[in-house]
């Protein structure tokens, strides 16, 4: 891949490398990252759109499902004659046409403990966007035994829930906080959703990703939990710990390292 | 002694654990987190936390939609 900014893309992407926080340099770190993004409903449209619109180099895309009508009041990539098609696919010829700089590569398959590591293992970031706690599960142990920061977003009524895990030694994972997980977890399709609310998920989902990626902030030392309220708009910002005892990472080489 | 449970104000005894706490509330355990003054304790250590005066618990369900 060609690394150095191309004219346009310098324009582009303009009032971005003016904060000096990002930069040129932050920039190029944008522009060589490879980007995983699990679930193209709700959270992963506005994600995926912001991600690419800040010009992340590479972009994995991954969905099963098509496109339903019942979905476009949130899943905003999508247009209303794209109704039956793949989301993932769809997503990509969207974002596409929205960003071509950017490099797409399309899974239309279902996450499973089959396919979950290699998915993870080609990317230097994951986003979970995904709709239900089997498959958070598999991306979280998949991130735990390859060490890839995690970005995981949640929405359901009007409450979300935003988790930055780098996936560091003193870092914890999905199950150091959530120890066990029911079988039959609400979803949109029973409770409904918020559209805004799952925008603002995913696009704190991004606005982290990005962060990450050109390394503004502390993001790579902390993991983070951020609840919100969209009822009376109060977000709560919550510290997080290892748990010695966690059924997922304890044990694991990203638990041994000396400073643990 | 006094704490805050979910934004309430509750009288305890000063002996409490967090696992105390959530035993005598029947809170089901499932997909739960608990917190104390905003910093996320893990399960295996709820039984050994001991609340203090004017904590501010934190309960909360993971949610799995998007
Ligand atoms: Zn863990």
């Amino acid at each position: 891949m060609n690394v150095a900014l191309s004219q346009p893309e310098q324009l582009r992407y303009a009032r971005q490398m003016l904060l000096p926080e990002l930069g040129e340099n932050g920039q190029l770190r944008l522009k060589q990252a490879h980007v995983l993004i699990i679930g193209m409903g709700g959270l992963g449209c506005p994600a995926a759109m912001y991600l690419a619109a800040a010009g992340v180099g590479s972009l994995v895309i991954v969905d099963f499902d098509t496109v339903e009508r019942s979905n476009l009041h949130r899943q905003i990539l999508y247009q209303e004659h794209q109704i039956g098609r793949n989301k993932a696919q769809q997503g990509a010829i969207n974002l596409h046409a929205m960003a071509p700089d950017v490099s797409y590569q399309v899974v239309r398959e279902k996450v499973t403990a089959d396919n979950v590591f290699s998915l993870v293992s080609n990317v230097d970031l994951v986003l979970d966007c995904t709709d239900n706690i089997h498959t958070r599960l598999l991306i979280n142990q998949a991130c735990v035994n390859l060490q890839r920061p995690l970005i995981s977003g949640a929405a359901i009524g009007f409450k979300g829930q935003l988790l930055t895990l780098p996936m560091t030694v003193n870092s914890p994972c999905y199950q150091c906080i959530y120890h066990s997980t029911p079988d039959d977890q609400s979803s949109c399709l029973q409770d409904g959703v918020m559209g805004p609310l799952v925008g603002v998920i995913g696009s704190m989902q991004a606005l982290q990703a990005i962060k990450y990626l050109s390394q503004i902030g502390s993001l790579h030392q902390e993991a983070k939990l951020h609840r919100f309220n969209a009822i009376d708009m109060q977000w709560q910002n919550l510290a997080l710990t290892v748990d010695p005892n966690c059924p997922v990472c304890a044990g694991k080489p990203l638990r041994s390292k000396d400073a643990y | 002694m006094r704490i805050k449970l979910n934004n309430e104000i509750v009288e305890i005894e000063s002996s409490f654990t967090l696992q105390i706490l959530l035993d005598k509330y029947q809170i089901s355990e499932t997909g739960l987190a608990a917190a104390i003054n905003d910093t996320v304790i893990p399960h295996s250590s709820w039984a050994s936390t001991t609340l203090s005066e004017h904590d501010e618990i934190t309960l909360f369900q993971a949610i799995a939609g998007g």
